[in-house]
């Protein structure tokens, strides 16, 4: 082994015990030195002139031995390396005797490799410097390697990922510089176990699926959210576990890798986006409720309407001294609390609409929507005359989001047919017996399909051209003269933000068809 | 007087309709209530009354209906109600002669008044229409002549102005008018005056 034999040279080597030593044991040397794959020379005191090499050199550095020998050894260094060398080096071997040290050296052909030397002084009897023994080595490989595995380690440390080592026993043995921030600054001297870097409740998460996995496969990838309150509000997701099977790394420790995110700030700019969008929802829903307002005040007034009735006539009875019986004291007071719970639902309805909520995800049947949007809307149609022809599946059809947010499209979109309607004609005065108009109809219905559920409403109010259909979910693009057009624009959103799609048929004349596909709650049928 | 007049209520909602009927027939009035126009035009048979129609109802409107109560020429005073005041609505329904159009909810007292005011107006005005009835009939026997003749007496032509205009004598215009005033059964012509008063836009 070359290590061994530069090893094996003692440090003063007496020139008479090299001279003098047997013939076979000179062979032996010169043998060994003529073949071995390191280089082997000697230089002179002063200049480090080459006063002899092995084959080795020639091959290495592309010089011939006649080329090489009388120049300085230094001549084939990096400039840099020759000036350390002067200055350094050859001071410290004249006063230590050996010295090991690396350098890039010149190829013949141009570019430099690096180098190890190991030089060793042989001194005289009078401790004068008599040459310089030098054993190098070809480190290129190994320094690129070196390289390569600090850069590496640099990019670990900067990553924005936090990025954890760990042993087979899940002993911490390195953190970068992301996951020291947030898991606090610990010393690796006392391998802290994981457990009490990640909290009890994550670690045994992970202890129970991802180590295992990891193990096995030599990863587990996926997303498993690490919950605080160690890390406040941070939110932190486990994405990938890499498990070395190099003996060796696991002897060392760093069996397992941890790779995590801090998702922090993207699920704050999602939720920035979303509380934008639900909030764009909210106002266009609130003013819908301000077109609808005089339909609904009518639904409030009428019960309010019986119960006044009730009650003022009785105050008004009594007033004038009738005695009530039983029954009908019973019928009365029965009158008004119907008719107070009645205008009391309505309210409800109508707040659930005009509330702030985030976005909920419910299983929710639409069959219910639809009979609530139909309510909201009843006075509307009547005073626009216009039908809303209902035709739904008796079975419960289930999908899973905001069932306020689905009133609202249906809302948007029945209401758009209306519009496209026109006003109401008034003809009172001229026919004997006029008849509603039966040509003002918009058709709802729902179809269940294999995995959606499809919604259809459609109207035979005169179609949309072409162009128009393909802008008409764009914000700010309407057809009405009154209109801010973002009706549709939303409630494509909203439909999309419900995994499902909407689209618009139309045949430019007569009819104009909306279609929305929703996805099926996945959760079992309902009874 | 009250007894022989009925309430016709017609509203779709049943429970409004109720509440209503409750508090007038709590009032002393007769009250009968209908679903809707359609089923008002079905059972109604010209009883006097007046009529609380809500203008908002499915299938005929109470617009519609009114409309339809004057095409058929029957006699009955409508009170309209609204749920929301709708200026277009109120307009055409008072065009078309109704008493009144109220929203909803009102106070029961002013209702009932209004009823008891409905009612008493259309009493009056029944009265008058069978006075009016009656004297057309008395009119309706009068000659040719005798018509002629009567026209120029309310006009306030003394006997011989009327002989010249018809050219006929003064003895004839005297018989005639005896015929007049004993047909339309009156004895003086200052009764006679006030009868054809009552008469005048129908003559």
């Amino acid at each position: 082994m070359p290590n061994n034999l530069s090893d094996a040279l003692p440090s003063q080597v007496d020139k008479d015990q090299l001279k003098d030593s047997g013939a076979s044991s000179g062979e032996r040397y010169r043998f060994l030195v003529e073949h071995s794959g390191d280089i082997i020379s000697t230089h002179r005191p002063g200049d480090w002139a080459y006063t002899s090499l092995n084959p080795a050199l020639e091959h290495m550095s592309g010089y011939s031995e006649k080329e090489l020998i009388g120049r300085p050894a230094y001549d084939l260094f990096h400039p840099e390396d020759a000036q350390a060398m002067k200055n350094k080096l050859i001071p410290a071997i004249y006063h230590h005797g050996t010295r090991t040290f690396r350098y890039r050296s010149r190829h013949k052909e141009g570019g430099y490799f690096w180098m190890e030397s190991t030089h060793r002084s042989i001194r005289g009897d009078n401790g004068e410097l008599i040459e310089i023994l030098a054993v190098t080595r070809d480190i290129s490989e190994q320094v690129k390697n070196e390289e390569l595995t600090r850069r590496m380690a640099s990019v670990v440390d900067a990553s924005y990922a936090l990025i954890l080592y760990c042993n087979r026993k899940h002993l911490v043995s390195y953190m970068n510089a992301a996951a020291t921030e947030v898991f606090g600054r610990t010393e690796f001297e006392q391998r802290p176990h994981l457990k009490n870097v990640l909290g009890e409740e994550n670690y045994s998460a992970l202890d129970t699926v991802v180590f295992s996995e990891a193990a096995q496969r030599g990863r587990w990838k996926g997303s498993l959210r690490l919950k605080g309150p160690f890390w406040g509000e941070r939110y932190l997701q486990l994405e990938e576990v890499l498990a070395h099977s190099r003996e060796d790394i696991e002897r060392e420790g760093n069996f397992y890798s941890l790779i995590v995110r801090d998702l922090t700030e993207q699920k704050l700019a999602e939720k920035k986006v979303r509380d934008h969008q639900s909030e764009l929802i909210h106002a266009s829903r609130l003013m819908v409720m301000g077109e609808m307002a005089s339909g609904l005040a009518h639904e409030i007034n009428q019960p309010l309407a019986t119960t006044l009735n009730y009650s003022r006539g009785a105050i008004r009875k009594l007033e004038q001294g009738a005695e009530f019986s039983q029954e009908s004291i019973h019928k009365v007071f029965s009158m008004v609390v119907k008719q107070a719970q009645h205008a009391a639902d309505i309210v409800k309805r109508l707040r659930s609409l005009v509330q702030k909520t985030p976005f909920q995800r419910r299983d929710f049947c639409l069959q219910a929507t639809v009979n609530e949007v139909e309510l909201l809307l009843s006075h509307d149609l009547w005073s626009q005359e216009v039908r809303l022809v209902l035709d739904m599946p008796q079975k419960d059809l289930i999908i899973v989001g905001d069932p306020i947010q689905i009133e609202q499209v249906l809302i948007n979109l029945i209401r758009n047919s209306m519009d496209a309607y026109g006003p109401v004609q008034h003809r009172a005065s001229q026919q004997s017996v006029p008849k509603r108009n039966d040509k003002r109809k918009v058709w709802l219905t729902l179809i269940e399909k294999k995995s959606n559920i499809e919604l259809l409403v459609v109207d035979h109010a005169g179609g949309v051209e072409e162009d128009m259909r393909e802008r008409l979910f764009e914000p700010y693009v309407t057809s009405k003269s009154d209109g801010i057009g973002m009706g549709l624009s939303i409630s494509r959103s909203i439909v999309e933000a419900h995994s499902g799609q909407i689209r618009v048929e139309s045949d430019c004349e007569k009819s104009t068809k909306f279609t929305i596909l929703l996805p099926k709650s996945s959760s079992k049928d309902s009874i | 007087m009250i007894d022989q007049n009925t309430v016709f209520i017609v509203d779709d909602d049943q429970d409004f309709r109720d509440s209503l009927a409750w508090l007038i027939e709590g009032a002393g009035h007769k009250v009968v209530t209908f679903e809707s126009a359609e089923a008002f035009l079905f059972g109604y048979g010209r009883e006097p009354g007046c009529l609380i129609l809500d203008v908002r109802m499915s299938g005929m409107s109470g617009l519609q209906l009114q409309q339809e109560i004057i095409d058929r020429g029957y006699f009955i005073p409508v009170i309209m109600i609204t749920g929301h005041g709708d200026v277009a609505m109120a307009v055409q329904a008072m065009k078309n002669d109704a008493v009144d159009f109220i929203e909803k909810p009102f106070e029961d007292v002013a209702m009932l008044e209004l009823i008891d005011r409905t009612l008493a107006l259309n009493n009056k005005q029944l009265q008058q229409q069978s006075q009016h009835d009656s004297i057309m009939q008395c009119w309706a026997q009068l000659s040719r002549r005798e018509n002629d003749v009567a026209r120029l007496v309310i006009k306030g032509l003394a006997n011989r102005e009327i002989a010249e205009k018809l050219s006929i004598s003064i003895k004839t215009v005297e018989i005639h008018r005896s015929r007049v005033m004993s047909k339309m059964q009156v004895k003086r012509l200052a009764e006679l005056m006030d009868r054809v008063a009552v008469i005048k836009a129908s003559i």
